[in-house]
């Protein structure tokens, strides 16, 4: 079974993203930036803004897109 | 400082960069931040501004490149973009360039992408070859990638694109050989069969892959499993994957400690703010021994010239007119030079866009977003190039808000106000001065936020929009880039002061030398005020009389009609006048006083402006330049808007006079406020 947690309180170093619900615009600049339903994501950097690195390249989001980000994760 | 100066395409249309009737038009298209300027540059020999931060084109640029062949193209150099699906208005115009949406499509694409990070800038060239033109793939970056032990096959990547892949490298020139003749291959032949299909013709489309080209907005990305952008993704991965040959990439793992470092909670700041201390006082520190050498030349030219130039008004006009005037501003070339090579150089290193993740918390919180950092950043040297770059920055409140703040940073046109009265208040003590300095930008700063936080309160209300930045890899900064970009910049302020500061310097001298008082109207004008002209000795005559002399010309009276307004702030009328020459452009009240203090008799000893401006007297004999008066002056130039370029390009930027007038209202009633607060507070102190 997997639930989801939004990327602000998302615990470890790497995961899926498993949605986006943020404005048309912000998900658009997410995606061409190589961060997906389905991608996989290393976090560099936690706090406000975040790190996060994807597809080749380093990304910072504040915390407010942070909160639209919904990472996968295993339910124990 | 992501910025461009010549912003628009008819600017820098130089003799090289004609566009030719008849000229194949070749685009330049692919990520911020992948070499596409540098290429551009090398190319066409010209001298676009290029940086490590995503983002530094603005705008298209034109330049036209002889091929192998005697053939001439014409090259577009456009912003970068992650997608066609434009979210920004730099991203628009590339887009709409490409897609031939604009006036003219190109014939060809030159795709740029980077070979230490094919995976990332490998998305969007996808999109660019559905397009189904002529096209040529750059990797760009082959020297870099070559040191860091990664090896690409171009053939493989060739064979997969379906299109000529050349690799290059902007820094050293390697392959720019066989970029242009295969430039000139694709433009002379047939289209090249594309391998990616997409919109090639006798390739329909399948519906999964037209969603490649267009997502309308109802299906964006319901499913993933038709996700134009996931997709996209993976494809660029595996080809990157398979085309890089040696697959022991070296891990950036030295990079993520430096960003764990540079971004710390506490450790960020500290650092941050080393980093700015040590650029500035480099930058002054620097500056100072140049700076003297000119001043000196200065002085020596000007007693030079009035050895050969016999006595009288044209001796005046060139002496204290044009080198007095001219001279004075010059000066601070060095200073200028060598601050527009540090922002450059920092910028190139990758670290400002560390210091916005660091910044982004607290100017947030005034209602500025944190890519607004570096434009204001880059404000420090001239607020001509921040408001441009302030592109960068997608909201519109967000960007409004930056533009409003922007003038308000230390350009370094006001740089020779803050030496002149640093020198007059602190002569002999470089540290006081260096306070002084230091006072004045965090001043500049200081209001800067309070202004953005009273706007969000009142006109532009809301939050701004949440940071998204893509940060650049660390990379060895080029000194030969950042030389070129301070030589352009120190370029363009010379010729400012040949032009403008030449121009206003004369009609000062001359409206402050014309009309004549007659050697009549003086002893009649010296009875009436009951002195006694007998008594004085030779060299205070003169004085009196060069003072009566500008009394009387047209510059005296405009003064004395001025004045009144800029008396409660300390000001004599000769203050006045210089305040009022300065709304155009602030340097020139150096000019101005210079003129105005220094005609008439020359002090003993040094004849540098400080000393005149120290001896300066009231008619009852009290000093002008008082603490109180030199301070309320640094704070008015500290805040006011005296730029007519700046308020051009707001006006331009923000698409209405109305904000250039807020703009100039606002700063010039708080500049006023300001001074009059310091001069009434610290004449009551003292
Ligand atoms: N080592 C190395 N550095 C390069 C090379 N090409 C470009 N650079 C550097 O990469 C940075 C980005 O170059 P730009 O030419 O500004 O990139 P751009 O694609 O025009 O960027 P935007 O205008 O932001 O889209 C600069 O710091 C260049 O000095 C190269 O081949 N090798
Ligand atoms: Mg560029």
């Amino acid at each position: 079974m997997f639930s989801e947690i939004t990327l602000d309180h998302f615990i470890g170093t790497a995961g899926e993203i498993a949605r986006l619900d943020l404005p048309e615009a912000c998900a658009i600049r997410l995606k061409s930036l190589g961060l997906f339903e389905g991608q996989y994501v290393q976090l560099a950097r936690s706090g406000n803004p975040m790190i996060v690195k994807a597809a080749g390249g380093k990304i910072a989001v504040a915390g407010d897109i942070a909160k639209g980000i919904y990472m996968r994760v295993a339910h124990s | 400082m992501s910025t461009s100066v010549d912003s628009t395409e008819s600017d820098h249309l130089g003799t090289s960069g004609q566009k030719k009737s008849g000229d194949k038009v070749v685009a330049m298209l692919g990520n911020p931040n992948v070499g596409k300027t540098s290429i551009f540059n090398r190319l066409t020999n010209l001298l676009a501004k290029t940086s490590n931060f995503p983002g530094t084109t603005i705008d298209r640029r034109i330049g036209r490149v002889e091929l192998s062949d005697k053939k001439s193209i014409t090259l577009v150099d456009l912003p970068g973009m992650y997608s066609l699906e434009a979210t920004s208005p730099e991203e628009e115009v590339a887009r709409d360039f490409v897609l031939g949406q604009s006036d003219e499509a190109p014939d060809a694409v030159l795709i740029v992408v980077d070979a230490t990070n094919l995976q990332r800038t490998l998305f969007v060239a996808r999109q660019a070859l559905q397009q189904s033109r002529p096209t040529v793939v750059a990797v760009n970056f082959i020297e870099a990638a070559r040191r860091r032990g990664i090896e690409i096959d171009l053939n493989i990547l060739s064979r997969k694109l379906g299109c000529p892949v050349v690799g290059v490298s902007a820094r050293t020139g390697e392959g720019f050989d066989r970029l242009k003749s295969q430039l000139a291959i694709v433009l002379a032949g047939p289209a090249l069969p594309l391998l990616i299909q997409g919109g090639s013709p006798e390739c329909p489309p399948t519906p999964a892959e037209n969603v490649l080209t267009v997502i309308s907005d109802d299906e964006s990305c319901g499913s993933c499993r038709v996700c134009p952008f996931a997709d996209g993704h993976l494809w660029a991965a595996a080809l990157a994957r398979e085309s890089i040959r040696d697959g022991s990439v070296v891990s950036d793992e030295t990079a993520d400690r430096v960003d764990q470092f540079l971004t710390h909670r506490f450790i960020g700041p500290v650092v941050f703010a080393i980093v700015m201390v040590l650029a500035f006082s480099l930058v002054f520190s620097f500056a100072q021994v140049p700076m003297e050498w000119l001043d000196n030349g200065f002085g020596m030219l000007a007693t030079w010239v009035s050895r050969f130039l016999p006595e009288g008004d044209f001796q005046s006009l060139v002496v204290d007119g044009i080198i007095g005037g001219v001279g004075g501003v010059m000066v601070f070339l060095p200073q200028i030079f060598i601050l527009f090579f540090m922002l450059a150089i920092l910028e190139d290193s990758g670290y400002l866009a560390r210091a916005v993740v660091v910044v982004d918390r607290w100017m947030r919180r005034v209602g500025l977003p944190g890519q607004a950092f570096v434009p204001l950043l880059a404000a420090h040297a001239c607020a001509i190039p921040a408001i441009m770059a302030t592109k960068v920055i997608e909201n519109r409140r967000d960007r409004l808000a930056a533009i409003m703040v922007i003038p308000l940073m230390t350009c370094s046109a006001r740089l020779p106000v803050y030496t002149m009265i640093a020198a007059m208040l602190f002569p002999s003590n470089p540290m006081y001065a260096a306070i002084l300095f230091a006072s004045a930008y965090v001043l500049g700063m200081v209001a800067a936020f309070a202004i953005a936080f009273l706007l969000k309160l009142t006109i532009l209300p809301g939050e701004p929009s949440p940071l998204i930045l893509d940060l650049p890899p660390y990379r060895a900064p080029s000194i030969r880039n950042a030389l070129r970009y301070a030589y352009e910049r120190g370029w363009t302020f010379l010729r400012d002061a040949g032009t403008v500061i030449l121009m206003i310097s004369i009609v000062i001298w001359a409206l402050s030398t014309y009309p004549k008082l007659s050697d009549e109207r003086f002893a009649d004008e010296m009875a009436s005020r009951s002195v006694a002209v007998e008594q004085l000795s030779e060299s205070e005559l003169d004085g009196v009389r060069a003072a009566a002399d500008q009394e009387h010309a047209i510059i005296g009276r405009l003064g004395r009609v001025v004045a009144p307004v800029f008396e409660p702030l300390g000001f004599d009328w000769k203050i006045s006048v210089g305040v009022m020459t300065s709304f155009a452009a602030r340097e020139v009240v150096v000019s101005t006083l210079s003129i105005l203090y220094g005609l008439g008799p020359e002090p003993e000893e040094e004849s540098s402006l400080q000393n005149r401006l120290q001896a300066a007297k009231y008619p009852d004999g009290s000093p002008v330049f008082t603490t109180a008066t030199c301070v309320s002056l640094l704070v008015f130039f500290v805040l006011a808007m005296q730029c007519l370029p700046t308020q051009a390009v707001t006006k331009k930027e923000t698409g209405s006079w109305k904000w250039a007038a807020f703009q100039f209202v606002y700063m010039t009633m708080l500049a006023y406020a300001a001074a009059f607060v310091a001069y009434q507070t610290i004449s009551l102190v003292s």
